[in-house]
């Protein structure tokens, strides 16, 4: 009995290692002071109701949404073919493929995106814009969304889409009919996490961005000035809480998918 | 065969340098209950698959109903097919489940319903129609399998294995379902099966395969009392196998010098054999005779000592150690009324069989 | 398969293929040419040089770091390149050891709620690379939560100043920052134990212990190694890290690559230290697996 409850203790202390450090944000954020400094001075909400009218934060914002849709949208359409090939056809080489299209997952961000600097800047010649971060986003977001839609349609039964070929639907009613309301969850979980990815990046936006800033870049402009912390703390709460609503959503929808492919009692 | 419904001719089939089909040809004649018997890697699952159009063969020309299937996709056969897995749409319900077919047959969505409402009546799924696959037992899973694919009227319904999942007693209700469905929908089925009885009892004809080959096409009577070759004649069934040397022919009729003991005479089953010839006697076990106390060695008989004895009710089973035998010699004797056992373990016994009840087969 | 359905799995699969191909592997490549040019004045020279390889490892007077010595005309990306590895090594040791637990924890112990605690681990690791990183600056500020919290408690006078801006500070967030990356390749690897074996083992007379040493650890091997590599490769290129909490006695190697990019605009060198920091992890990478037998382990274990 002893061992189980050093290890129960392990893990709520392992949990408060996780999360002390950021719930610091949220609690800073709400205290009546410019430093994120103890004693609590007392509560306030006036970090937070100044946000609205700090207009290059909002214009962070609304750009940081603008290609976090954009990246998802397009990284999940582009996943979800890719996924049925590996998935469902003899691809020659696709073990290959897949390893290097999963290569973002470790190759430092740095590198990815000094790398995508030279080629848009001295290749290309084309001028940093949303639209080369959106590109680097794009990059990092499609294995992300490959791994979720591989995994969920390698999670249904193969024969029921030789089913639905043998009642008579042909490749495309197949995939309409069958395997995209199967694969839904993992196609709305991609988007999710997607999203999340594309907000929350930073190094690669840091390098790739113009004079558009998106939301991540603001803060860490707005860390070098100290008198400016309490309403870095608010922002950084309300990413941090937007953030971890998208990911719970995409977990349950993800598990939840996953519990309804065994059905019955075979 | 005048007509066939399925014709097979050299039909192969490999992935990679894997040659799980070699050269298929036989015939399925309309309104035949035909089953492919064999044990898991035979290649009947996959033979079974190109008939559906979801692998396609390698080699050689198959004909569903007077037309050649090459090129043809499943999507556009004339054969539908119950998965061993069932394949119900977890996402759809029983009705949606059965009907998801009827789309792509012209006709009405009145029609599409009426015929829905058939195929649920005909497997006994009334009122169910609005469960999703996720509410349905294994036995209900299996007719929704069933009644989505006869909805659309196949020339051929495919079964693949559709009882393995189900315990013995759903199981033999389902055999006796499926043949009277068989008889009252008038389509030919193809029903591939690992079990021999189950092959036994439904089955108009059988193919016993082994190693991507059709060893032989039979009645279930043909099957088991004329198997062709060793291999067929220990998949059905048990079998007796005494090795001997042929010492004289007439016609199919066989005599041949038991080894290392016994004389025998029976009937070549496959090619007739040659004087000379090693080959083995084969004998069912229920087509021997049993009497206590050792008798002489003669034709078709031979002296051995009980090993065990198993009562099972309605028969027993004995195991006969025979001198110079590797394996004991299995009989099987029905307790009919006012009859005991011959003998416990240890007791001396007499074998005998008419030589009609003795195939001649080769060595494999 | 027939080939038509071959054909059918390259067209589906080209698309995000070529994406990848001119957003990862173009770079990639652009890199490595950029690395054999040269920076002249605010122009780029493209006529082919080894002079940026050459410059990283020219002989000179050098420096003596820790005791180790630099001898370099231009020591600083070999000095950083060997702090960086030294620091990614304790702070994967460090996330390894704690995460261990960790994911030990949630496959055998949690029974029920066990999405709940997947979904609690999961969190951090989604969120927002750069606030974890800047709340550990709210913890170890000089005018942060352990500094004021102490004093405010009475127990310090002054703000400690050698909390923040050090290579430990650098370790404690990287530490932090990746451990859930960690947690869940472990628990996946322990949780695809088949029960059955653990209760075999007991039965052939292994005590718990020596169940853990001869059944549980060698099985969750991969999922192990897969999370040390997942964690080791991206922090030794981390960059928003050393630049947040390291100060100047933190530098990384990911603070050089992004200086020479942005600020001493001299890309062929800084493309040139990319090249062979990414070569060296590469090597070690081969190497670490090489040494524990990777390959015949994946063969058993699959």
């Amino acid at each position: 009995m002893r061992r189980v409850d050093l290890l129960v203790l392990y893990a709520v202390f392992f949990v408060l290692f996780l999360y002390g450090p950021m719930l610091l944000m949220p609690l800073f954020s709400f205290n009546d002071a410019n430093f994120a400094t103890f004693p609590l001075k007392g509560f306030t909400t006036r970090h937070y109701t100044g946000m609205s009218a700090n207009t290059s934060m909002m214009t962070a914002l609304r750009n940081s949404l603008l290609v976090g849709t954009a990246v998802s949208v397009v990284a999940t359409a582009l996943a979800l073919p890719a996924a049925l090939a590996l998935t469902r056809y003899r691809v020659p080489g696709g073990g290959a493929i897949l390893s290097f299209m999963m290569l973002p997952l470790v190759v430092p961000s740095i590198v990815l995106a000094v790398g995508l600097l030279v080629v848009v800047l001295r290749i290309l010649g084309i001028p940093l814009s949303l639209w080369t971060v959106a590109a680097g986003h794009l990059m990092l977001c499609i294995p992300f969304g490959m791994t979720v839609l591989m995994s969920r349609l390698e999670g249904f039964d193969r024969s029921l889409e030789e089913a639905s070929r043998d009642l008579g639907a042909g490749g495309w009613g197949t995939f309409r009919r069958v395997t995209l309301p199967l694969a839904a969850p993992g196609v709305i979980s991609s988007l999710l996490l997607c999203f999340i990815i594309s907000f929350d990046e930073f190094v690669i936006s840091f390098f790739l961005t113009g004079t558009d800033n998106t939301l991540p870049v603001f803060l860490f402009s707005q860390l070098r000035f100290p008198n400016r912390l309490p309403s870095t703390l608010a922002l950084g709460s309300l990413i941090l809480v937007g953030s971890a609503v998208l990911v719970i959503l995409a977990e349950i929808l993800r598990k939840r998918g996953v519990a309804s492919d065994n059905p019955g009692d075979i | 065969m005048d007509d066939p419904i399925i014709r097979l001719d050299n039909v192969e089939k490999s992935f990679g340098d894997f040659r799980a089909l070699k050269s298929i040809s036989f015939d399925i004649a309309r309104g035949e209950f035909f089953s492919l018997l064999g044990a898991s890697g035979c290649g009947k699952t996959t033979l079974l698959r190109i008939l559906a159009g979801i692998e396609q063969p390698t080699r050689g020309q198959l004909t569903i109903d007077g037309k050649p299937m090459a090129g043809v996709p499943a999507n556009q056969r004339p054969t539908n097919m119950v998965f061993q897995s069932y394949a119900i749409f977890p996402h759809l319900s029983v009705r949606e489940n059965i009907g998801y077919g009827l789309v792509y047959q012209k006709i009405s969505k009145a029609e599409a319903k009426a015929r829905t409402d058939e195929a649920i009546e005909l497997v006994k799924l009334e009122g169910l129609g609005d469960r999703s696959a996720h509410q349905l037992s294994g036995g209900q899973r299996q007719r929704v399998a069933l009644a989505r694919a006869l909805v659309c009227r196949p020339k051929v319904l495919l079964l693949d294995e559709p009882l393995s999942a189900l315990d013995k007693k759903l199981r033999e209700e389902m055999q006796q379902e499926l043949r009277s469905l068989q008889r009252t929908v008038g389509i030919t089925f193809v029903f591939v099966t690992h079990d021999q009885e189950e092959a036994l009892t439904l089955s108009d004809r059988i193919a016993v395969m082994a190693g991507g080959k059709v060893l032989q096409i039979d009645t279930p009577q043909g099957l088991y009392e004329r198997p062709n070759c060793l291999d067929v004649a220990e998949f059905v069934g048990t079998m007796n196998l005494f090795p001997a040397k042929v010492t004289g022919v007439d016609g199919a009729k066989a005599v041949a010098a038991g080894d290392p003991s016994g004389e025998f005479a029976g009937i070549s089953a496959g090619r007739p054999a040659a004087v000379g010839d090693t080959v083995f006697m084969a004998v069912r076990p229920e087509k021997i005779a049993i009497r206590a106390g050792a008798g002489q060695a003669g034709r078709n008989q031979v002296a051995g000592r009980i090993s065990s004895v198993s009562y099972l009710g309605d028969r027993s089973h004995y195991l006969v150690a025979v001198d110079g035998l590797a394996a004991p010699v299995a009989v099987y004797l029905s307790n009919l009324a006012g009859q005991g056992m011959v003998g416990t373990p240890g007791a001396d016994v007499t074998l005998s069989w008419d030589e009609t009840s003795v195939l001649v087969l080769d060595r494999a | 398969m027939s080939a038509g359905s071959t054909r059918t799995g390259l067209s589906l699969l080209s698309p995000a293929f070529l994406v990848m191909a001119a957003t990862l592997l173009a770079p990639v490549v652009a890199l490595v040419v950029m690395s054999f040019w040269s920076q002249s004045g605010f122009d780029i020279d493209r006529s082919f040089t080894l002079k940026n390889y050459a410059r990283l490892v020219e002989p000179g007077e050098g420096v003596v770091w820790y005791g180790i010595r630099f001898p370099f005309a231009y020591p600083v990306p070999a000095v950083l390149m060997i702090k960086s590895l030294a620091m990614s090594f304790v702070a994967t040791i460090c996330v390894i050891g704690l995460a261990w637990p960790m994911a030990y924890f949630l496959a055998f112990r949690v029974i029920r709620n066990k999405a709940m605690w997947i979904i609690l681990l999961t969190i951090p690791f989604w969120t927002s690379y750069l606030l974890r990183v800047f709340s550990w600056k709210i913890v170890l500020g000089f005018n942060g939560a352990i500094n004021s919290g102490l004093m405010w408690l009475g127990m310090i006078k002054e703000p400690l100043e050698f909390l923040l801006y050090n290579p430990v500070a650098v370790m404690i967030t990287l530490a932090h920052s990746w451990i859930a990356f960690a947690v869940l390749p472990i628990y996946v690897s322990l949780e695809k134990i088949d029960r059955s074996l653990l209760e075999a083992a007991s039965d052939l007379g292994d005590s718990r212990w020596t169940r853990f040493r001869r059944v549980t650890l060698p099985l969750s091997m991969p999922g192990t190694i897969a999370a040390t590599l997942l964690v080791f490769i991206p922090t030794v290129g981390d960059y928003v890290t050393p630049t947040l909490v390291g100060g100047p006695g933190g530098m990384m190697i990911g603070s050089l690559v992004q200086q020479l990019f942005l600020r001493q605009d001299n890309a062929p060198l800084g493309a040139a230290v990319s090249i062979v920091m990414m070569l060296i992890i590469a090597a070690l990478v081969g190497l670490f697996l090489w040494l524990i037998g990777y390959a015949r382990m994946r063969k058993r274990i699959g």
